[in-house]
């Protein structure tokens, strides 16, 4: 990246990512998913929340009997599924990044402390993260989100909250690894403060594994919002989840399977794609593969 | 060479495959262990010795590709067998010790469930009969309290006992031959002279032939009827251990000679070879010594010397050091990495 | 292996008093519980007197261990809903959720282990290739749409199996293999994984020089020591099973503990919630307990620690 050659050279993690089929396809299903988000009022062909009674539960285009109007189709209420779908997006990214940000910030400083400063504060919070283990996260969003107001806000509340012990541990055992090694530990002895040898030393390395478990933590984060939304917990009409959909779309699957499906299928899609992302990304951040070609 | 021989190896190449060909890692290894004899291959390592073990008992890894004239072990060649042959032959007629203990167990099965394992899977016994056999093993290779020992885990003994467990699980069928590498390398010096003797002794009991591979001179000396001297893929010397000792012919023999220490060594400096061992991707032409070698000429760096024997039993590869016969001029250079085509398999 | 045991055990004595506190924070941020409990027209009077009565108006850290009292004694209040002790209404529906997550385990361990290891023997075959394709799939895709997309192809399409319910062998084939289906996602590639970096430990190469056959090495020496970290994802995995089976439990109608759980949730049954939270939590230290056990058992280097 640092040689300027008289030719144009890619970055470096641009060549890496061209060389990786799955990397590639994980970036592309992302940057759609992600555009979607930021642009669903111009992309979307329709108001999604348009109830159109002369299109209800039309079949896809490319079905017999479908619209070419409705690319994937209309749903009991005449929806067009592929507008609803884009506007899904927007919830689904900002409540899958928000809420891992949340994630991260809580675990990584108890992950920190623990990890750090070891001892009773240590063995406290292991305690804690294992008692929320035992917990299933599902469980404790359900009630939190049943217990607080639904919608978007709570939900990245609640799947930020029970997200943490993720982080915490993995920050712990990165800082345990961390504070044995030589540069740590001259820092300590020429007396640098906490602070600074937490800012400096430790957060700087712990960032990798950061951003790769946090790619995955996206993903589990989505999976986590459909789910309680197909409860009928998360987000409530007229905000629009692919998981909301997809249990309006139940009650059709034995004549109108394309209502459950195309979300079904949208959300595989991008889960699949932020793991291939995630998966490339740790190859990429690997230090025994810096010097790989 | 009047004496009956167990193991036959001829012209023993073996390759490993590469993204970019093959590369060569042992080059026209050729030798016999005769029945009752200790055989010792020394070398530095990645000459080539350990595979040649391998490559006897089958044991290669996928990646490499083993080809020969012939292995005749007791008259059946080892490439050209059934691999259900190979595998009865394997733990009964040939045995193999490594040199790691502490890896070469598995850790999660008793030492009696290992051993009754090879009793039962090559001879006619039931469970009790196996543990009884294997009692009498372990009581043979000096382990205290064998009864016990037989529903310990691994982990719970020593090296030197593990090494022991392991010898003792080569030895229970009796073989014709055992292949010991590096069997004592791992082991404290103290351990590693009991275990010697304990091979040794057990040698003649099961009327065993050993092949044993090391780096270690001294060893050689207590243990071995016979030596072969490898270097990067060849055997480069092969003597009777008195006759290597005395007089050693190889400058790299010389040289490994000189860079043991001696109980009468008055200066401080231990005299070394210079240069290191090359890389099997890029053998020098001509003698594959020739850049570390004191003798070196000018024809050395063109000539590949043969295998040559200047008196009965004993051979040597040095243009310098060799009959007049080897000196023979064979091409500008020698074809080391891609001269295979796989087409002649022996 | 005792004392590791004990320790283990001792362990889990803080682990769940710190769950009674999260149930217990739960139970406040609920807000009032006589919001449910009394008539809408109830005056202000008449709901103090029901917190006084109810202890609500005493100090937190009071009624925490007054909570935590009852708790040890297995007496979590009654449901309000159905005026019956809420841990023998949780208990009723055990044995159901029991009886889908125990098959959804066996079904996982039944699939991931054949073909984790036909995997790694084949590595880079069209057939790892298909495996491991099947396999990121499953881990991506949610549980309540595999839940779907199984009623669609075997009970819509194909009317194998019923749509939802329970009470026949039958009924519990499509709920268990939905369940399985992620946990088999994640432990084939971690077998497969395993059993590739195994093959090429120094025992094996004994093994083989002991004459033993391939697949009797794969299936016997190997295989164990593939297994020891399969243990370990397996007690990991187990809070997610429990979680994907509240949500298979409401997908396919199955009437276990998740069902009622939601029901109660829906309806504010709190007593219900904290019983059926704190069961949950047990089961699932219990598990892991189990699964140490199994670990110990399995890999005799534990005990020598």
């Amino acid at each position: 990246m640092k040689q300027k050659g008289k030719s144009y050279r890619m970055p470096r993690w641009l060549r890496m990512l061209w060389r990786s089929k799955t990397g590639l396809l994980g970036f592309v299903i992302v940057s759609i998913a992600v555009a979607c988000a930021l642009f669903a009022p111009w992309l979307a062909p329709y108001d999604p929340n348009a109830i159109n009674p002369l299109n209800m539960l039309k079949p896809p285009a490319f079905m017999a009997g479908g619209d070419p109007a409705f690319l994937l189709g209309t749903d009991n209420l005449g929806h067009d599924i592929l507008s609803r779908l884009i506007y899904g997006a927007r919830v689904s990214m900002i409540i899958g990044v928000l809420s891992v940000i949340l994630a991260g910030v809580i675990g990584t400083a108890f992950g920190l402390l623990a990890g750090y400063y070891g001892g009773i504060l240590d063995s406290v919070i292991m305690r804690v993260t294992d008692a929320f283990h035992s917990i299933p996260r599902m469980l404790l969003a359900m009630v939190a989100v049943t217990l607080m107001r639904a919608g978007i806000g709570t939900l990245v509340l609640v799947i930020g909250i029970t997200g943490w012990i993720t982080y915490a541990r993995l920050i712990r055992s990165e800082v345990l690894v961390l504070k044995e090694r030589e540069f740590v530990k001259a820092a300590v002895t020429i007396g640098t403060p906490d602070y600074k040898i937490i800012c400096y030393h430790i957060l700087p390395n712990v960032f990798s594994s950061f951003i790769v478990v946090s790619t995955l933590a996206v993903a589990t984060s989505i999976i986590a919002e459909t789910s309680l939304s197909f409860l009928g917990l998360g987000i409530q009409p007229p905000d629009i989840s692919w998981g909301g959909m997809l249990s309006a779309g139940r009650n059709y699957l034995a004549t109108n399977w394309w209502v459950a499906t195309m979300p079904g299928i949208t959300l595989t899609m991008t889960v699949l794609g932020i793991m291939f992302l995630g998966n490339w990304l740790r190859d990429f951040m690997d230090p025994h593969n810096q010097g790989l070609e | 060479m009047n004496q009956e021989a167990l193991l036959r190896v001829e012209k023993l190449n073996a390759f490993f495959k590469k993204e970019d060909g093959k590369i060569q890692a042992l080059k026209d290894v050729s030798f016999q262990v005769n029945k009752g004899e200790l055989l010792a291959i020394v070398g530095e390592s990645g000459c080539g010795k350990s595979l040649t073990s391998l490559s006897i008992m089958g044991l290669t890894a996928k990646s490499c590709q083993v080809e020969a004239e012939y292995i005749d072990f007791q008259g059946e060649n080892l490439l050209k067998i059934s691999p259900a042959r190979l595998r009865q032959l394997r733990g009964k007629e040939l045995a193999m010790i490594f040199q790691e203990p502490l890896t070469s167990l598995n850790p999660l099965f008793t030492i009696g469930f290992q051993l009754t394992e090879t009793i039962c899977l090559h001879n006619p016994v039931n469970k009790k009969q196996a543990r009884e056999i294997a009692v009498e093993t372990l009581k043979k290779v000096e382990i205290p309290r064998p009864e016990r020992i037989l529903s310990e885990y691994p982990n719970a003994l020593s090296g030197g006992m593990r090494q022991r467990v392991m010898i003792a699980m080569a030895l229970v069928n009796k073989p014709s031959l055992l292949i010991a590498d590096e069997p004592t390398t791992a082991l404290d010096v103290t351990i590693q002279a009991q275990i010697l003797f304990l091979m040794k002794h057990l040698m003649r009991e099961y009327h065993t032939s050993i092949m044993f591979i090391t780096h270690d001179l001294g060893v050689v000396a207590e243990m071995a009827d016979r030596v072969m001297v490898m270097y990067a893929g060849q055997i480069v010397e092969e003597a009777n251990v008195y006759d290597l000792f005395s007089r050693p012919l190889h400058p790299y023999t010389q040289g490994l000679m000189n860079s043991t220490i001696k109980i009468d060594q008055t200066d401080d400096l231990l005299a070394t070879i210079p240069g290191t061992v090359p890389s099997l991707a890029d053998m020098p032409e001509g003698c594959r010594f020739h850049p570390r070698c004191p003798l070196a000429k000018d024809e050395c760096r063109r000539i590949c010397p043969d295998l040559v024997e200047t008196e009965p039993g004993r051979k040597v590869r040095c243009l310098q050091r060799g009959g007049e016969g080897s000196i023979r001029f064979r091409g500008s250079e020698c074809p080391e990495n891609m001269d295979k085509g796989g087409n002649d398999n022996g | 292996m005792g004392k590791y045991l004990i320790k283990r055990i001792l362990q889990m004595i803080p682990v769940m008093i710190i769950i009674t506190m999260i149930i217990f924070v739960l139970l406040n941020v609920a807000g009032d519980p006589t919001v449910n409990l009394l008539p809408l027209d109830a005056t202000e009077a008449e709901r103090e007197e029901l917190r006084t009565a109810m202890g609500l108006n005493r100090p937190l850290p009071i009624q925490y261990l007054d909570f935590l009292g009852n708790a040890v004694k297995g007496d979590f209040g009654n449901s309000y809903r159905f005026n019956e002790p809420a841990l023998d209404l949780a208990l009723a529906r055990m044995p159901m959720s029991v009886q889908l997550a125990g098959a959804a385990l066996l079904f996982a361990v039944a699939m991931a282990i054949p073909l984790g290891i036909l995997s790694a023997q084949f590595a880079n075959s069209p057939f790892d290739l298909v495996i491991s394709g099947i396999s990121v799939l499953g881990r991506a895709m949610p549980s309540f749409w595999v839940g779907i997309m199984l009623i669609l192809l075997f009970a819509v399409n194909f009317r194998m199996f019923p749509v939802s319910g329970s009470g026949t062998a039958s009924h519990l084939v499509l709920p268990a293999l939905t369940l399985s289906i992620q946990n088999a996602a994640q432990i084939i590639p971690l077998i497969r994984s395993n059993m590739l970096s195994i093959m090429h430990e120094d025992y094996i190469r004994t093994a083989r020089s002991k004459g033993l056959r391939e697949w009797s090495i794969i299936c016997i020496h190997a295989f164990k020591n593939a297994l020891v970290p399969v243990v370990t994802i397996i007690a990991l995995e187990i809070p997610g099973l429990i979680g994907g089976a509240l949500i298979t439990e409401t997908v396919f109608a199955w009437p276990g503990l998740g069902q009622f759980l939601i029901q109660a949730i829906g309806n504010r049954d709190m007593s219900v919630v904290q019983v059926c939270i704190f069961l949950i939590a047990l089961i699932t230290l219990v598990a892991n307990l189990i699964a140490d056990i199994v670990y110990c058992l399995i890999d005799p280097r534990i005990r020598y620690e």
